[in-house]
């Protein structure tokens, strides 16, 4: 019963009549981990937004999406809207950009639990100031009255999940959510959404072209290409011994990398991923 | 914030100076005469060089060029910018009613163009490509590019001649403004319009939007927070926008016979009146410095990261 099962999922462009994703079938079971791996342009962000039913106008979508029995195709935009954020809730790639630049973030993330919740305005922010302090976030006061402009994208990408731990959502979809970031910070924030997988214990959907960082944190990956899902497996099997060549060609890029920043630094380094 | 306005006033008044000595010194290139202008408008039969002379000296030309400007840029600070050379009378006693009348004109413009460029382009950008959005594009291009003259022509004829419900003319009732304010208005509004609605539409594209939607707050939720950040646009484009539909009006006030700036300042312009045109031209800088300075300050008060920035 607890499960997001895609199925048939077909997202096409209704002005041009283009065929993004033709036929996508997948399904993420509870306390589970799924990457979508693969390059720019794939289809991996439009998928996930078209679980949220959150692409643009333009792109229509067909196809069966449910989430623990409930059909989401079926839902009213009202039902969806208040599936989103509570059932479904979604870490963005760019924390610089994902909050309204003229207010505070406190602002936001007060907004989205009164619309779910009704927890009284000091509870909310009780709540609030300890994920957020639980996400590392030293001064979480200082964070609730901060403009986004005045935060880092690493701290704003800990808002976000610090949200999510709030909200206690059933799915949560991040969108190559440390694209943005530099390495210490992306290695931090990844600490954070294993602390936020098992804290939760939801299901996951882990967008991400890192391998390094899908090793860590997926128990099974999906490979796209060109809207296709060209490999699926346990994370393990598809790294160690990918069937599809493309795949392959991502694995061995990255051990190719990975060997060359050993050698740059001189030794025996352990290069994780 | 308080510390922003200050800063930013105090780059504000250089600026003034330096616009009212470019007033000054253009006026002073100009190959007419003065003094030469004087003698004309008092109609005084032979003009002898002596005479040119005698009156150069009367209205302090004779004197260094720097001490005439710091002279006229004082007295410009008390609302003295000298006599009229043709009618003799104080320039302010001539500008100040016209300035106010142009004002009154400018601004009830100027509302209604903020307030149907606000309305349309938003209602537009939230049904982007849909039949309403372009049929409201595609009739106001036609509207923006129709002539004032022609257009003001037009109406006068249908509304005051044909169907005789307005006045063809004049400053005296409110139904006065409606021609005007209408001809000013779709001359603009079409203009501003696009502005704000693709001020909105870059808007509705960011990240904030999707985050929004994705934590499931309403469609009104968003919409504010993409109003509050498109409309800081609106506050700077407006902000220059006033003062340009104050000096533009000079078309609209010759057609309508508006006793505004715009009438005052062409007829000065024929008679060489000089001190009417530089006081005009200081005026509408200063305006065009006070509004921008005030929307600056709006916009700070709406985002504070442009408080550091400056």
């Amino acid at each position: 019963m607890h499960s997001l099962e895609i199925s048939r999922l077909k997202i096409w462009d209704s002005r041009t009549g283009s065929v993004i994703v033709p036929d996508s079938s997948f399904r993420v079971e509870q306390g589970k981990c799924l990457a979508i791996v693969g390059e720019s342009g794939s289809g991996k962000s439009l998928t996930c937004r078209a679980i949220m039913r959150l692409n643009p106008a333009s792109l229509q979508q067909s196809g069966h999406i449910e989430l623990n029995g409930i059909n989401l195709e079926e839902l009213s935009d009202k039902e969806m809207r208040q599936f989103r954020g509570k059932h479904l809730c979604m870490i963005m790639q760019n924390g610089m950009r994902a909050f309204d630049p003229s207010r505070p973030v406190g602002a936001h993330l007060l907004k989205t639990l009164a619309v779910h919740y009704p927890w009284s305005r000091s509870d909310a922010i009780a709540k609030l100031k300890a994920a957020l302090a639980s996400v590392g976030l030293k001064d979480p006061d200082k964070v609730l009255k901060s403009y986004p402009y005045q935060l880092s994208g690493g701290m704003l990408q800990r808002t976000m999940i610090a949200l999510a731990l709030v909200l206690e959502p059933d799915v949560i979809i991040a969108d190559e959510p440390t694209t943005a970031l530099d390495a210490i910070t992306q290695y931090e924030v990844v600490e954070q959404f294993i602390a936020l997988r098992s804290r939760l214990g939801g299901m996951m959907i882990f967008v991400s072209h890192d391998l390094g960082i899908v090793k860590r944190i997926a128990d099974d990956v999906l490979v796209m290409k060109d809207g296709h899902i060209i490999e699926r497996g346990k994370t393990s099997d598809v790294l160690a011994e990918a069937k599809h060549p493309y795949t392959r060609y991502l694995v061995s890029s990255k051990l190719a990398l990975s060997r060359h920043f050993t050698e740059l630094m001189g030794g025996e380094a352990v290069v994780e991923g | 914030m308080g510390g922003y306005i200050l800063r930013r006033i105090a780059v504000a008044l250089p600026l003034l100076i330096v616009i009212s000595f470019l007033a000054f010194v253009l006026n002073q290139l100009s190959p007419m005469d003065p003094a030469e202008v004087v003698l004309h408008a008092q109609g005084v039969p032979t003009i002898t060089e002596e005479l040119i002379a005698e009156t150069r000296a009367e209205l302090g030309m004779d004197r260094p060029f720097l001490i005439q400007y710091f002279d006229w840029l004082i007295s410009s600070f008390q609302l003295d910018f000298g006599s009229s050379y043709v009618t003799g009378k104080p320039v302010w006693s001539l500008l100040g009613p016209a300035l106010l009348n142009t004002l009154k004109l400018t601004l009830v413009s100027s509302a209604f163009i903020i307030l149907f460029s606000i309305v349309m382009g938003v209602v537009c950008a939230l049904r982007e490509g849909g039949w309403l959005d372009l049929s409201v594009r595609g009739f106001s291009f036609l509207l923006t590019s129709l002539p004032a003259y022609w257009l003001a022509a037009l109406m006068v004829w249908y509304f005051s001649v044909k169907l005789d419900l307005l006045p063809t003319s004049g400053m005296d009732s409110i139904s006065s403004y409606i021609l005007p304010v209408a001809v000013i208005v779709i001359g603009y509004a079409g203009i501003y319009f696009r502005m704000i609605r693709s001020s909105m539409l870059s808007n509705l594209n960011e990240d904030y939007v999707l985050y929004g939607r994705a934590c499931g707050l309403s469609e009104t939720s968003v919409i504010m927070y993409v109003l509050r950040n498109s409309l800081q646009v609106a506050v700077s484009v407006f902000g220059l926008a006033i003062p340009v539909i104050l000096g533009s009006t000079v078309v609209v006030e010759n057609i309508f016979a508006w006793p505004g700036l715009g009438t005052l300042t062409v007829n000065s312009i024929l008679g060489r009146d000089f001190p009417i045109i530089q006081a005009y031209v200081l005026v509408l800088a200063a305006a065009f410095v006070l509004f921008n300075t005030a929307s600056d300050i709006i916009n700070a008060a709406f985002n504070p990261k442009l408080r550091k920035e400056f």
